[in-house]
Parts: C-alpha cells; structure tokens; sequence
C-alpha cells in the first residue's frame, strides 16, 4: 500500500494522525500540511485567522471522525464540528495550557457532541434507550454509509447499545487509541474508572455480536 | 461466529463511515465565514455601546450642570418694565416748569400720537 504524506511524516506530529487516513472507509487524499502546537500557538496569537485555518488542516479529519462515531448523522457531524471549530477560535485566547492542544480540543468536540445527543433527548422526550434507537435509525437510513461491510455495521450498532459516556470511552480508547490519562484529561473520568468502563464495554459489544 | 472466532482485531479500525467529496475545504470556508461575520457583529455592537455612552455621558454632564454656574439673562420684557418704571419716576419728579417743556417737545413727535 503506498505511504501517503501522513505516514511518512508521522513521528512529527505528537499524536497518531495515523488514524485518519487509515480509518476512514474512503480515505481523504487532500491533507494539508500539518503544523505542531506549539506553531499553531504562537501562529494564532499574531493571525488568529491563520491559526484557526492551521488548527482545522490539523485537526479537522480526527475530529469530524470522533464527532461522527458520536452523532453517527454526517449532517448533524457536520453541524457539531462547525460549532467545535467555532469555539476554538472563541476560547483559545482563554487557553490555559493545563493540557496539551489535542485534549482541549478533543474535549470541546466531546461536550459539543454530547450537547447535541441531549438536545435530541429533550425535543423527542427520550429516554438513553430511546435515544440510542433514534441513533440506530440514523446509522440505517445515511447517504453516507457504506453498508457493504455487514460486520462494520453491526459493530456500530453493538457500540450504540453502550451509555453515550461509555460509548465516548470505547471510541477514544478503541478508534483514536488515546491513553487512559488522555482520555482522563477529555472526561474528567478517573483513570481506573476508564480501565472498568472500557473492559465492560468491550464484553457487551463482543455479546451483542455474538448473539445477532 | 463463536466466542472463540471473535477478535476485536479482525474487525479492525475502519468505520463504515462516508465522508462527502471536498467536504473539509467547504467545511473550512463555512467556518471561516461565520467567524467573520461574528467578528464584524462584535465590532458593530462594540461601536453602537461606545456611542450610547457617550451620548449618556453627554446628557448626565448636561442635564447636572449646577445652576449658579449658569449666566443669568434678563429676558426683555423685564429690561422694558425696569425702564418704564424708571421714566414714571423721572415723570414724577419733574417739576412744573420741566413738564410744561417736555410738553411743548413732545406735541412735535409725531411718534408719541
């Protein structure tokens, strides 16, 4: 398989942008050139529009990718990401540096993701349950899902029994292979806590494939 | 598939996901343009605040200047009672002679009948 950019340049960049190019079902090809934090800090203090556009060629595909698996809509991926990005332009003068870049920013497309989840729960009056069914049926009738891979879906279906929190675990740990201390810094969840949450939920969704 | 036959990695990291073409290049412009257009609101609501502070601080000056520091004006009716009053008394104390000549130079005027 040929090496794209990303792969040849992966040691430079401090987290497995890996992921993106590999886990997608139709690989993005237009990756731009990718910036360290440190430059998009400094970039973004003098030009924050220059910065935003460093922090979206950056970030945009690991994101979209993790708001996706939460929201499962493209539309409402889309909604959430322009929001996420948003708000990185609002709030990063505000950034502290209490945790890295890519925890910030994986933080605010987790509570922006979970924000939408409960914005649906209040206008159809769900419950957990009935939300997870609302995100079923829009895993089953996209435009954009490839329903070829019967074994792909059904382990999107299995994740989706999961509580949205254990769900956020299992993504991060699972897809975007973060630490247990990263996804800490993203939660607030107790590294032990993560260790259990993500045990247990890889026995359910092993179950639930099992059994269907 | 048995319990023996699962494996997380057989299953692997690909998601069955789409993604449309070019959307991160629209997705950038989209961003871009509502970042501008937040920014020109904030520069609107920044210049319409500072003008009614001004305007409210022009007003409070206005409506607290201290009276006495105002110049007081005679308006010209008072002027023309302060100066009728005058020549009533001027009338007053003029004797009989000074009457009768003021008399004779005015039945002249043509102004007073």
């Amino acid at each position: 398989m040929q090496r794209t950019w990303i792969e040849n340049n992966l040691k430079k960049t401090p987290f497995n942008f890996n992921l993106c190019t590999q886990f997608l079902s139709n690989p993005i090809n237009n990756h731009k050139k990718l910036y360290t934090e440190e430059q998009i800090l400094n970039t973004f203090a003098s030009n924050p529009e220059k910065g935003i556009k460093m922090i979206m060629d950056t970030y945009q595909c690991i994101i979209y990718n993790h708001i996706r698996r939460m929201v499962i809509s493209h539309q409402d991926a889309e909604d959430v990401m322009q929001e996420v990005f948003i708000n990185i332009y609002r709030y990063l003068p505000h950034f502290k540096k209490e945790s890295s870049l890519h925890t910030w920013i994986y933080k605010i497309a987790t509570n922006e993701s979970l924000r939408l989840i409960e914005k649906e729960k209040k206008r159809i009056k769900a419950n957990d349950g009935e939300s997870n069914e609302l995100l079923l049926d829009k895993l089953m009738s996209s435009d954009y899902v490839n329903y070829e891979d019967e074994l792909k879906i059904k382990f999107q279906k299995a994740i989706l029994e999961l509580p949205d929190k254990q769900r956020i675990v299992f993504n991060l740990r699972y897809y975007d292979e973060l630490t247990y201390e990263e996804i800490n810094g993203i939660t607030g969840i107790s590294v032990d806590s993560l260790k259990v949450n993500y045990h247990y939920a890889k026995d359910k969704i092993k179950s639930y494939i099992l059994n269907n | 598939m048995s319990d023996k036959d699962f494996d997380f990695d057989k299953i692997g990291k690909a998601t069955p996901f789409i993604v449309p073409d070019d959307f991160y290049g629209n997705m950038q412009d989209k961003v871009m343009s509502k970042i501008r257009k937040e920014k020109r609101r904030k520069l609107n609501l920044r210049i319409l605040t500072i003008s009614t502070i001004s305007v409210a601080a022009m007003f409070g000056f206005m409506m607290f200047i201290p009276r006495d520091q105002q110049t007081s004006v005679k308006p010209l009716s008072e002027k023309i009672i302060v100066k009728t009053d005058n020549m009533d008394n001027s009338i007053r104390n003029m004797s009989n002679k000074e009457m009768d000549l003021w008399m004779q130079i005015n039945e002249s005027d043509i102004f007073i009948y």
